[in-house]
């Protein structure tokens, strides 16, 4: 069902979490974000790597949208006052690939350590954001905890693909944590009827990790469907632009998958 | 149909209680002589008397292992991943492998995603219901695994429909069995020779079900009350015999949830 209120998605001043934003889809949305909100932005960016998220913040600030962002810092929610935002969103896209080079039978024996890591970054990490997020900007201002209010806009996004769908050879991991990730999602749109989940199917995107899947995986099926994936793959700026547009005619129902090609079509074969 | 009635080396776990224990002794009384049987479980005391209850049932030549070990730590789990294989010395001795993830636990159902902060009951639950379950899948096909073409192999996990539906305050017990739906789903594409039951065992009275009535959501609490009161309530022997009949018929296909209510021919959405 729409929320639809008379603002439109990107008019209210805003308070946004991006994970995973030193590069690729991550670092797109934040620049995308930067473009379309108009009023006071409030850019909160994640990721692993300090020089990359300086990169994101110098081309953000680079692309003159100086006036509409308060700042990027990296401690999350640290000093955000929440009754100052009319629209607080998270978007959940950090994620990693897991080790595509080995069928899982040939997993050496310190697998354990690295499957939980693996949990830990793609799965219970994005968890805990919810939870922070939602006791952060509780529906209603201070004290009135009335669920149903519609005071502030709150919106979370997940970034997606189709392996929460679609099992791949030499990529249980991945799979698993996206198909976990989206359930995750999915329960909290079901709690929090007041706030708006979308689980984003990116496509296939032109990134350093479709590359490393090409390279990497142990599985010549997979990399038949890599190679396939990539001749079709959009850029990072399209799938964030695409997101972007989706977002701001908010007719999604919350808790939903929306896939790239969904929105914009399957590209026609040569 | 499949002969289970050869020499298997056999796991199960959660097999103190519950499910797990019926699956335990209703399994081992299937399978061939000088089978192994493995029972895991934290509680050392539970799992002697489950594997009392199999040793009564089977022929003297069926050797029943416990193996205790808290499943939501991470130096029991990788001792007992290791632990669990110490009896195998020759894989040609088998003619069958099976490996039946039954522990799992519910997360803390008290609460709604956003009063979730508990980092660490978070990582333990993960443990317990995914990275464990990994882990040991992956020691097996590691034993196993190359063994010559003669050697089956059967992966049995336990999950529910909460793997395809979302359900309130039962976030991480929903995302656990999507992942993990979809982590078998992959293994099947992986191991093309490997049998994979993925199983819904129904609403079975245990004290899991019981433990989905703290939830504080209403909705959920009386569906709960509802179904205890239903035919379809099974109790755990229901259940776990209606999984062992499904690896005796052996029709199923891998990684596809197979419902018990399907097994024992029940009308229930």
């Amino acid at each position: 069902m729409a929320n639809k209120t008379t603002e439109s998605f990107f008019d209210a001043p805003a308070v946004a979490i991006i994970t995973g934003a030193s590069r690729g889809i991550g670092r797109a949305i934040a620049i995308e974000f930067a473009k379309r909100f108009t009023n006071r932005l409030l850019l909160v960016l994640t990721g692993r790597s300090e020089k990359g998220l300086q990169e994101t913040a110098a081309k953000i600030r680079a692309d003159g949208d100086q006036g509409t962002i308060e700042g990027v810092i990296e401690d999350l929610f640290k000093g955000i006052a929440p009754g100052t935002y009319g629209h607080a969103l998270l978007v959940n896209n950090a994620a990693s690939s897991g080790d595509v080079s080995k069928y899982v039978r040939d997993w050496d024996t310190t697998a354990m350590k690295t499957i939980e890591n693996y949990l830990s970054f793609n799965v219970i990490s994005p968890l805990l954001l919810i939870s922070k997020f939602l006791s952060s900007f509780p529906n209603s201002k201070l004290d009135n905890l009335d669920r149903n209010s519609t005071t502030m806009r709150r919106t979370i996004v997940q970034l997606t693909s189709m392996s929460a769908v679609l099992p791949t050879e030499c990529m249980s991991l991945y799979c698993a944590g996206k198909a976990a990730r989206e359930m995750l999602h999915n329960v909290t749109a079901l709690e929090e009827p007041g706030i708006r989940v979308l689980n984003y199917a990116k496509g296939p995107v032109d990134t350093a990790m479709l590359n490393h899947l090409k390279e990497n995986t142990a599985s010549s099926k997979t990399t038949e469907l890599i190679t396939k994936s990539m001749e079709i793959a959009v850029s990072p700026e399209k799938t964030a632009s695409v997101l972007c547009g989706y977002l701001k005619q908010d007719e999604y129902e919350s808790g939903s998958r929306i896939d790239l090609f969904d929105i914009i079509g399957f590209p026609k074969s040569e | 149909m499949a002969d289970l009635k050869v020499t298997t080396f056999c796991v199960v776990t959660g097999a103190s209680r519950g499910i797990g224990k019926e699956i335990a002794i209703q399994l081992a009384q299937k399978l061939g002589p000088n089978s192994s049987v493995q029972l895991v479980a934290r509680n050392q005391q539970a799992l002697e008397d489950t594997a009392d209850k199999i040793r009564e049932r089977v022929d003297g030549s069926v050797q029943v292992r416990c193996v205790a070990a808290d499943l939501s730590n991470v130096e029991s789990v990788t001792n007992a991943n290791q632990e669990i294989f110490d009896n195998v010395k020759d894989i040609s001795t088998f003619s069958h492998a099976i490996l039946v993830h039954n522990a799992a636990s519910l997360g803390d159902t008290s609460k709604y995603a956003r009063e979730l902060d508990d980092v660490d009951s978070l990582q333990k639950f993960c443990l317990l219901n995914m990275s464990g379950p990994i882990s040991l899948t992956s020691a097996f096909f590691k034993v196993f695994g190359h063994g010559k073409d003669s050697l089956r192999k059967t992966v049995v996990q336990l999950t529910s429909d909460n793997g395809t539906t979302p359900y309130k305050t039962m976030h991480v017990y929903c995302m656990a069995k999507a992942g993990r739906d979809m982590f078998f789903r992959v293994m099947a594409l992986e191991e093309p020779e490997v049998r994979i039951l993925s199983y819904d065992p129904g609403a079975v009275d245990t004290d899991m079900f019981k433990q989905t009535l703290s939830s504080p959501d209403k909705d959920l609490v009386s569906t709960v009350g509802d179904i205890s009161k239903q035919t379809y309530f099974l109790k755990p022997e229901q259940s776990a015999g209606a999984l062992v009949k499904a690896l005796e018929e052996d029709k199923y296909e891998n990684a596809t949830v197979v419902r018990a209510y399907d097994e024992l021919g029940m009308k229930v959405d």
